[in-house]
């Protein structure tokens, strides 16, 4: 019996074909369309129905570059971390199923964006920031602001503030001057 | 029992509650979270009693009533659900990545979701977590200082400290507290301190009085006949030769003093620095980048000594010189002084204005400098890789755009300085020499001054001047300064994450019985390396650790040393919760010899001592026997007296971890950790490091880490860790019996030993 059984949590539906374990380290993890496998919420947790398994398993998302492709390259984990299949792109699945991978997606990787910046002080190692967010106006500190952003392609830009939570200017060039001139050090 | 309140919950939320049958006085524990199970941004408040525990959903909005002028808030509920207690157990905080949700299993093994939250939350979430399960085991609980929000929040700003374990508020720190404290620092020094303004006092007068005696007294006094000393030139000239000698003199004292005190400064400044930095955790140095560290805490040792032993004097010398000279231009002209100085706001505003644009320039070049530096480091550390892979000119390449910015940065910079620098000058000098001059000759003509009168007033404006040039300065090397000073607190008032009991308890000898109870630990936000994990050892067994690369093995030893706390739960060491033990016993106690090992430069004679500097020559040979060590040292020219450590003789993996071996038995601990000790040996080596290994685990209480299954084949027990938790635990033999994790690690290393034709 295994420690989580012990503790009378769920045993994880049975592994894969031929009872191999589908771990990050088994290069056959399935690519899964809506073909062949099936998604749904019950008591607010995604669920994951595949043929090869016996129930549905719990289901984490998880994107695979997550600065690059919001939308494609996303890992279907368990709730202990391992990959239990992949997505290769949203589209793959479609109508409410899809919107539920979109809004399950959206919900772990909340993102307010940018959309001006009315004030970047910098004290002491840290930068407090005033800005007008998709999520109203917000305030956040960033420890060592360098290394609390990442550029990605197309002009993003995405903050990481003390607390974790993430921020994303869709792109730096379309700031507004004076925005743009209080972050133009930083880039 | 108290209400323990983690976040701030508004008055109507409790009468919602005590209407629903929840009063207040029942409520132990209440949090906030920003999010509803569907993560719509709303307030969702929890309480928990000692039975129950309350999810209310909704949203506040304001209502005015016209007539009475008046706007009052309304509470509009979502939803409501109360959960007992007792059909709840396993609390989690799912950390998602910028959110989470507050989860449990019922008792049915289902997971229920109780709240979800952004990472705002998510630390009041985590306190609020650790009480329920405390009120769900106990039904009570004791809050610990360091979880009261009160501690935790700045109380000027009302935000949480960035830092857990700094209770500063970086944005209302003020500077002037950060010089007042440092001055404490520097008062020890007042002597040395007062001799150097003395001495600079006595150089700006001495300066005054050679300009006034080599113009105004030399035309008025010397060459006019109605002057008091008409005639007598050498008079001026003793008195310019005077004036000079005591110059130098005072100069000599002053060169003195600044270089007695720049060492002593600096010494004293370093030796608090590292004293400060030796005291901390380890996490601290995981949370920086320390690559630095040193060379930055150097750089601001440096930065500190020059501000109050160099600029500060200098700078009271200045206000008084520029007093002065002022009262001095009031005294010869008062109009005239009003009108030369009136160049001065003008002047000054420019300075600021280039000032300010220079920091902006500076500030970009420090970060295309930090790129490029930092490319560098990186780059020559993976040269070998760089090489391997041939991507020598795509690296060429990429340390061009670095070097370019850096380059385009240090022109923007140096052109900007060529043409403001002289052209702020220009406007300081040539229009308040102009005014002098203009308006200074029209006065000599008219007879309301005479000539040296003038050549005295042109001679104290340009005197003027440089000091005016310096306090324009002043504010960016104070900025300087206090960002110095601030480094230097962080790294002085950093409290050590591990600290050690306020009244220790003592304990020389350990039996060496070792139990974790559900213990959790986490590196760093949304990644939990240890979960709940439980495991016993009793006295001189030796249990061994087996899991997959990252599986949270070494954490585990980590915390049992107490490099690091656990999060929640606990180590416990002959029944003793190791947090209560004396750091001085525990480290007695216990040694680790890690793939890693560390080797100070020094004798091997010293490195194998540094476990027991106590020890005698026998005693080190024998342990030097037992590690397999001797015998590779012996062959040494200088054996044990043999310099080891950078620039000097370099050992190879095996004989630096058979030295590692050696400190430890002599060392002779009660328990012993073996992590990955023999992970980068060859066969040969590891064969001989196990049998030295064997000697060493003799009686000793052992936990062994091993990627190679084969060499914990003899342990007492074995757990088997995956994702931080224990998945597996028995013999060898009851694991392989299984058919779980180890036997499909087993099977598959020795398919792979056999294949490389060793097994």
């Amino acid at each position: 019996m295994t420690e989580q059984e012990q503790r009378g949590g769920r045993r994880r539906p049975p592994d894969g074909e031929n009872g191999k374990k589908r771990t990050a380290e088994n290069p056959n993890t399935p690519e899964i369309t809506k073909e062949n496998a099936s998604f749904f919420m019950r008591g607010g947790f995604l669920y994951m129905k595949h043929p090869k398994d016996a129930e549905p398993v719990r289901a984490v998302l998880h994107r695979d570059f997550p600065f690059e492709f919001l939308w494609e390259y996303i890992s279907v984990l368990d709730i202990d971390g391992y990959e239990l299949a992949a997505i290769r792109k949203i589209d793959d699945f479609s109508g409410e199923e899809r919107e539920m991978l979109v809004r399950e997606l959206e919900r772990k990787y909340y993102s307010p964006v940018i959309e001006k910046i009315y004030s970047v002080k910098e004290r002491f190692g840290f930068s407090y920031w005033d800005a007008q967010t998709s999520a109203g106006r917000l305030t956040f500190t960033l420890q060592d602001t360098f290394k609390s952003m990442i550029r990605a392609g197309g002009g993003k830009l995405f903050l990481f503030d003390v607390d974790g939570n993430r921020f994303v200017i869709e792109n730096v060039e379309r700031l507004d001057r004076r925005s743009y001139k209080k972050i133009e050090l930083y880039l | 029992m108290n209400l323990f309140e983690i976040d701030k919950i508004p008055d109507e939320i409790y009468a919602v509650l005590t209407e629903k049958g929840i009063p207040k006085e029942e409520i132990l524990l209440a949090a906030y979270c920003d999010r509803d199970r569907s993560h719509t941004p709303c307030d969702t408040y929890l309480a928990a009693t000692q039975k129950e525990l309350a999810v209310l959903t909704g949203t506040f909005s304001r209502e005015t009533d016209l007539r009475k002028k008046r706007t009052s808030r309304i509470w509009n509920e979502s939803e409501y659900t109360v959960y007992s207690l007792e059909k709840l157990h396993d609390f989690k905080i799912e950390e998602l990545i910028s959110s989470a949700r507050f989860t449990a299993t019922d008792e049915n093994g289902e997971p229920v979701f109780l709240a979800a939250m952004t990472n705002y939350c998510r630390t009041s979430m985590i306190v609020f977590k650790k009480y329920l399960d405390k009120i769900a085991r106990d039904g009570s609980f004791v809050v610990d200082a360091d979880d009261d929000p009160k501690s935790n929040r700045c109380p000027k700003c009302g935000a949480r400290y960035p830092e857990k374990n700094r209770k500063i508020c970086p944005k209302c720190m003020e500077k002037g507290k950060l010089f007042r404290r440092i001055a404490q620092f520097f008062l020890r020094y007042r002597l040395y301190l007062f001799l150097s303004l003395v001495s600079l006092v006595g150089m700006t007068a001495l300066s005054i009085f050679a300009s006034y005696s080599s113009s105004g007294f030399f035309y008025s006094e010397i060459l006019d006949e109605s002057g008091s000393f008409y005639g007598m030139i050498a008079f001026v000239l003793f008195l310019v030769i005077g004036a000079k000698l005591l110059t130098t003199l005072s100069t000599i004292v002053n060169n003195y003093v600044t270089s007695v005190i720049a060492a002593k400064v600096n010494f004293d400044l370093k030796k608090t620095i590292f004293g400060a930095i030796e005291r901390l955790s380890l996490g601290f140095f995981t949370s920086r980048q320390t690559g630095g560290l040193m060379t930055q805490l150097n750089n601001d040792s440096n930065t500190i000594y020059d501000f109050f032993c160099n600029i500060l004097p200098h700078f009271i010398v200045n206000v008084v010189k520029v007093a002065v000279l002022i009262i001095l231009l009031f005294i010869i002209d008062p109009v005239l002084a009003l009108l030369s100085l009136s160049v001065i706001p003008v002047s000054l505003i420019t300075m600021r204005i280039s000032h300010a644009k220079n920091r902006k320039l500076h500030a970009k070049r420090y970060s295309s400098q930090r790129s490029m530096t930092s490319f560098l480091a990186d780059e020559l550390s993976g040269m070998r890789v760089v090489k391997a892979f041939s991507k020598e000119d795509e690296e060429i390449a990429r340390f061009d755009v670095r070097s370019r910015r850096l380059a385009d940065a240090d022109i923007r910079r140096g052109v900007f300085n060529t043409f403001f620098s002289p052209l702020s000058g220009f406007l300081l000098y040539t229009f308040g020499n102009l005014v002098a001059l203009g308006f200074g000759g029209w006065f000599v003509i008219q007879g309301r001054i005479d000539y040296a009168d003038l050549m005295m007033f042109t001679t104290y404006t340009n005197m003027i001047y440089a000091p005016l040039f310096f306090f324009s300065e002043m504010s960016e090397m104070t900025a300087d300064c206090s960002n110095s000073l601030q480094r230097l607190f962080e790294i002085m008032d950093s409290q050590p994450e591990v600290c050690e009991a306020a009244q220790p308890v003592h304990c020389d000898t350990f039996r060496g019985d070792v139990r974790f109870d559900g213990v959790s630990f986490s590196y760093i936000k949304n990644h939990k390396v240890i979960d709940n994990v439980s495991f016993e050892i009793e006295a001189g067994k030796t249990l061994g650790i087996v899991g997959h690369t990252g599986a949270g093995k070494s954490t585990l030893a980590n915390l049992l040393i107490r490099l690091y706390d656990p999060e929640s739960g606990a180590v416990y060491i002959d029944g003793m919760d190791i947090k209560k033990l004396a750091f001085a016993d525990l480290y007695r106690n216990i040694a680790i010899v890690s793939q890693e090992t560390y080797l100070f430069m020094g004798t091997i004679l010293e490195n194998i001592r540094y476990a027991r500097p106590d020890a005698s020559y026998d005693e080190v040979i024998a342990a030097a026997r037992a590690a397999g060590a001797h015998d590779f040292i012996v062959k040494l020219p200088d054996a044990y007296d043999t310099k080891i450590g950078f620039g000097y003789k370099d050992l190879s993996g095996g004989e630096r971890q058979r030295l590692s071996i050696a400190r430890a038995i002599l060392r002779n601990p009660k328990i012993l950790i073996l992590d990955e000790a023999t992970a980068a040996m060859d066969t040969e080596t590891e064969r001989k490091i196990q049998n030295a290994l064997q000697v060493l685990i003799q009686g000793k209480t052992t936990i062994m880490i091993a990627h190679r299954l084969s060499t914990l084949r003899d342990a007492d027990s074995l757990i088997v860790i995956e994702n931080g938790r224990v998945a597996e635990r028995g013999t060898h033999e009851e694991l392989m019996a299984r058919d779980g994790v180890y036997h499909k690690l087993y099977t598959l290393q020795i398919e792979a030993l056999k294949n490389a034709g060793i097994a």
